[in-house]
């Protein structure tokens, strides 16, 4: 009993600890739980970027290879990522025009499915679009939070690049997957290409990841 | 109180946005080529034995490495010559060999059939990708074909019309002279 009564106290501690921090209204409890689904989502789609990058399969954004693609729904078409997502994409991509230029992936754990006209959670592949740094470009993966996430967009885009800080390097200043970094030899940022967006905030929601941990100059003409 | 109560729904919302997350797992597959790895490496051993052997590779085929013992494995032969054809236990995958119609002294061609696997077939075009240029290119210093399908008597080769989706390709694989 003098046990039962010790962890009510805790648990009541607890609470009275989170409802402090968090401001009594809680909705960042909800925000860390939504980073760690956007990340899990992220990561999904880097396991398909990265065994592409490993195996020569990606291409410039003018690339026309049968068997290398600059496009989500190209990785989807060589069937880059799990089954679930291999099929959003390629249905979703049916639905528009070009399918080889459509390059959005829903969020699925964030509701996205292949009718849906926005996903909550959107992640595009950003590849250069000319081949002049072909030994030092690496491909980025670039995110795009909005709809149910729009409210907690700049704490949730703060947070994940706290957590990213130290294996990649995020550009969010990005406002398309259009906006493209170049880096130099050491794989460290080196300038953005002409055309960059300089409206684009810390807060907005949108950022490019380039994973460092990717081999840099795999990616073909 | 309300607050607390409040705080409560949102912490049992939080939990169910991270239980109902999709996290793909990909180990299962990763095994499969693992496994795939292993069977052209021990299928490449019992070819190099039958060349240390100073047996012919212009006649090399199942058939004839089951017949003299060369295939130190437990496998399924079907077929016969230039037609048979095996299958390791629980695998599903079918392998044919025959010799390299354009340099039968010095090299074989290796037909893959994957399509039986369910793990492989998946992501099919991955699959015969990856083992094409990963294995066979990268590992074995062949050469991938992606487009053939079944072997030609008349033309003593593999015939094309395949795709790099079909899940049937051929690898060139070099042995001594």
């Amino acid at each position: 009993m003098p046990q039962l009564i010790a962890m009510i106290i805790i648990v009541v501690g607890a609470m009275i600890y989170m409802f402090q921090t968090f401001g009594g209204t809680g909705d960042k409890i909800e925000a860390v739980a939504q980073k760690s689904v956007i990340l899990t989502e992220i990561n999904n789609i880097k396991d398909g970027m990265n065994l592409a990058n490993k195996t020569n399969s990606l291409e410039i954004t003018t690339g026309t290879a049968a068997n290398r693609a600059h496009t989500i729904e190209g990785l989807a078409d060589l069937e880059y990522f799990d089954k679930f997502i291999n099929t959003q994409i390629t249905t979703s991509a049916a639905n528009t025009t070009g399918n080889e230029n459509f390059n959005i992936y829903k969020g699925i754990s964030l509701g996205g499915d292949a009718t849906t006209a926005a996903g909550s959670v959107e992640i595009s592949l950003v590849v250069p679009t000319v081949n002049t740094n072909l030994n030092t470009d690496r491909p980025g993966l670039f995110v795009k939070l909005q709809g149910d996430l729009a409210d907690n967009a700049g704490f949730l885009e703060t947070q994940l690049a706290t957590d990213l800080a130290s294996i990649a390097y995020l550009d969010r200043n990005a406002t398309a997957d259009t906006d493209r970094v170049v880096f130099d030899s050491d794989g460290e940022f080196s300038a953005q290409v002409t055309g960059h967006s300089t409206t684009g905030t810390d807060t907005d929601g949108m950022f490019t990841i380039y994973y460092k941990d990717l081999q840099s100059g795999k990616i073909k003409e | 109180m309300g607050q607390i109560i409040a705080v409560m729904f949102i912490i049992v919302s939080a939990f169910v946005i991270l239980s109902s997350q999709l996290r793909t797992d990909n180990l299962l597959y990763v095994d499969e080529l693992e496994r795939t790895k292993e069977m052209l490496s021990l299928i490449d051993r019992s070819v190099g034995d039958y060349i240390l052997a100073k047996e012919k590779m212009g006649h090399i085929n199942f058939d004839l490495l089951d017949e003299n013992k060369y295939m130190a494995a437990n496998y399924t032969l079907s077929g016969s010559g230039f037609l048979s054809k095996i299958e390791f236990p629980h695998s599903n995958i079918i392998w044919q060999i025959i010799p390299n119609p354009n340099d039968n002294k010095i090299s074989y061609k290796l037909l893959v059939d994957i399509r039986n696997n369910v793990i492989l077939s998946e992501k099919i075009s991955l699959s015969e990708k990856y083992i094409g240029e990963q294995f066979c290119e990268k590992i074995y210093f062949g050469e991938y074909i992606y487009d053939s399908t079944v072997y030609d008597a008349g033309n003593e080769d593999y015939l094309g019309g395949g795709t790099t989706s079909d899940g049937l390709f051929s690898c060139t694989l070099y042995k001594i002279k």
